[in-house]
């Protein structure tokens, strides 16, 4: 089912839509949020559950003709677990994995991950080339693992850490001086 | 700006349909979601088929301890369920009014596997959740802070693996659980379970609640796993050529290079090599050299529970001792593998296994000699005792939260609400409150972005509880619709006590 017709669906039949929803884009959302809180299955399903709850929730703001229901789900996960991350991370219970290198290995890209930036940061990796624009996609939005993009996009993983570098310090400097947030310090 | 009002389309051209669910999932899902919402249209279902879906949602506890009416802790639950006297000293609570006396269930079972002893003291709760207090003690008087063997460092936090809540009613279902506590002196700890329940009443209710493998948390010192040099363990594999050069698992490029470089294990053949410390029941069978990656591959029983011992590796140059590179584990689903005779311990044959594998990044060959694989520097948890603890038990424990309307609208940015409800329970403050479409563009703003705030909670008796980050979830608000702020206390109190609640400065008068 087309994505439009989700939204239609869960505008006339909030139900039916919102397990069509589910049907098609749960598989992806629990791989997203698995990425982000490795091994904490229980958050996991937390997080997915609050996105399509605010999708569910906001189904008469989506419009069939131009919303994007993959891109407001996917969004809405990866705010959801970054924001519960944090938390865990807090509390020092998050798992040390990837993903918390991913994290804290550079504030900057945790910063650029928030709510408030995510349409800035997509305009920007809008403005990359081709394939730098799918892999940070891909890193970002979708955390898949070097290994995978470089699978997917017959590249060597070691051009897919480079284009990650460089493409991410290209956003750094934009961001600054966009004053989108005060990465100078 | 809302998620809603967007443009993500960027996001539609990325290729997904790999992903997909099983229809048990999806179905599960579903009602999950719609129970949060509280569709009108699932509780009608609900009650036509007289089916009751409970979600429980288990959230991390930070600590509590006792002082004048309410438990508190500074350093997670040290001191935990114990009243302060009049010179301030600890006592226990049997000397004392607690609040598990004056609003809990006191119940005091035990459970006993393995060398410790787990009691169950006692439950407090309001109509959305409850928690369960608990006490852990080893029966030969093991300290529970441990030095683990391979040099990690514990700081005494104590927690369950896995906590599973089953209602004798079956058709009430329980998402899963987790648990937080700190070791006391020696022998002694308290862990604390919390149970949320999201839309169905669960007071009064027949539960089991099933405890698994206490774990410590500890700080690894990258740590050895003994298996040396990780040229001992495994010689290249030369390709042979011509047309068998496919079959020897090589690759090369169009050139004729070799890009991907098979090794196998030199210790004793092809026998699988066991990895010491923490990853003793991990077994390296084999490694591949691949564009300057490294996959270290394996099996593990399916018996042994992966994800609980998922950390970060490294590899560490044994000469100079720098860390080279770090990964993290990964691993596939249990099952039968057709393996050659030999490669595995005798006890693992015929057994499901997990097949995992590490990823290091960086790594040529001539690296190799002075490479040994570590544990990762960080906190990790391992286990004190394995094993289950299982207690029955009726939720019977009263509801003392409070419900007051204060005077006070609650401020989100430069927006007013007025406050229609506000209830606190031992462990929780929720507020609800009239929205209009301003407020509604308020709360988003708000829910977008992650809130922690600073609670002072007074008290009748002139004491004040300080919370501070106190984190914040929030509903969305439809049009029309109150707005439900909840805040999670990281103390447990006796809202009979609360005189007011002081939230980023706006006092909320609750006491009467």
């Amino acid at each position: 089912m087309q994505d439009s017709q989700i939204i239609e669906l869960m505008q006339s039949n909030p139900s039916e839509g919102l397990y069509e929803a589910i049907n098609k884009y749960n598989g992806l959302l629990v791989v997203v949020v698995s990425r982000i809180l490795r091994g904490m299955q229980q958050d996991v399903e937390e997080c997915v559950s609050d996105a399509f709850l605010n999708v569910w929730k906001s189904r008469d703001r989506l419009d069939p003709e131009t919303s994007t229901l993959k891109g407001f789900l996917l969004c809405t996960a990866r705010n959801v677990a970054i924001n519960r991350y944090k938390q865990l991370k807090r509390h020092d219970t998050a798992p040390l994995d990837e993903t918390q290198e991913l994290v804290s290995a550079d504030d900057v890209e945790l910063e650029v991950m928030q709510a408030e930036d995510v349409q800035v940061l997509m305009q920007l990796i809008n403005e990359l080339h081709e394939p730098d624009r799918e892999i940070m996609l891909r890193k970002h939005f979708l955390f898949e693992p070097v290994k995978d993009i470089a699978e997917r996009l017959a590249m060597d993983p070691i051009q897919v850490k480079n284009r990650l570098y460089q493409a991410k310090k290209r956003l750094k400097t934009t961001l600054v001086e966009r004053g989108v947030s005060d990465y100078a310090n | 700006m809302q998620i809603e009002d967007m443009d993500l389309h960027l996001l539609d051209s990325l290729d997904t349909g790999i992903y997909e669910s099983s229809v048990s999932d999806i179905d599960r899902m579903h009602k999950l979601v719609l129970s949060k919402a509280g569709a009108p249209e699932v509780r009608r279902g609900f009650f036509r088929s007289t089916r009751l879906l409970l979600v429980a949602a288990v959230v991390l506890v930070s600590g509590l301890a006792v002082a004048a009416g309410f438990l508190k802790s500074s350093d997670a639950f040290r001191g935990a369920l114990r009243e302060q006297n009049a010179d301030g000293e600890l006592v226990p609570i049997s000397e004392t009014a607690p609040v598990v006396d004056r609003s809990g269930l006191l119940l005091n079972q035990s459970y006993v596997a393995g060398d410790i002893e787990v009691s169950l003291r006692g439950v407090v709760g309001d109509e959305k959740g409850f928690k369960v207090l608990l006490d852990v003690s080893s029966i030969s008087g093991k300290e529970l802070a441990l030095t683990q063997p391979d040099g990690a460092l514990s700081n005494g936090e104590l927690s369950f693996w896995k906590a599973d809540i089953a209602f004798e009613d079956e058709k009430l279902y329980a998402q899963g659980s987790m648990t937080r506590g700190v070791a006391l002196n020696g022998s002694k700890g308290e862990v604390m379970l919390e149970v949320e329940a999201d839309q169905q009443a669960v007071r009064g209710q027949a539960v089991r609640i099933t405890l698994r493998d206490l774990m410590q948390q500890a700080e690894r010192s990258g740590s050895d796993t003994g298996v040396g040099s990780l040229y001992d363990l495994v010689s290249r594999f030369e390709p042979p050529t011509g047309d068998m050069f496919e079959e020897s698992g090589h690759a090369m490029d169009e050139n004729g290079n070799v890009t991907e470089i098979h090794y196998r294990l030199a210790k004793d053949g092809d026998e699988a090599v066991q990895l010491g410390g923490a990853l003793s029941r991990y077994y390296l069978t084999n490694a591949v050299l691949w564009q300057g990656n490294l996959y270290l591959k394996g099996y593990a029983s399916a018996a042994v529970d992966i994800q609980r011992d998922f950390n970060a590796h490294a590899l560490r140059n044994m000469k100079t001792g720098e860390v080279v590179e770090q990964s993290s584990m990964s691993a596939a689903g249990g099952g039968k593998h057709d393996l050659p005779e030999g490669l595995l311990p005798p006890e693992l044959a015929g057994q499901a296994l997990y097949s995992w594998d590490i990823e290091f990044f960086r790594v040529t060959e001539d690296m190799l000699p002075d490479l040994t694989i570590i544990r990762d520097y960080g906190w990790s948890r391992y286990p004190v005792q394995e094993g289950e603890w299982s207690f029955d038990i009726t939720l019977d424990y009263q509801n003392t939260t409070v419900t007051a309307v204060p005077v006070q609208p609650i401020l989100l940015g430069d927006q007013k609400l007025a406050v229609a409800k506000m209830m606190v329970s031992p462990f929780m403050i929720e507020i609800i409150a009239h929205t209009d479409a301003a407020g509604i563009d308020a709360a988003q703003e708000f829910g977008d972005t992650l809130h922690t705030d600073h609670i002072q909670i007074h008290l009748k008796n002139g004491t004040t509880v300080h919370e501070r980050d106190c984190s914040s979830s929030m509903t969305y608000p439809a049009e029309d619709q109150p707005l439900q702020l909840t805040y999670e206390l990281n103390v447990v109190i006796d809202p009979q006590l609360v005189q007011s609640i002081e939230i980023n400065g706006m006092v909320f008068e609750v006491g009467k």
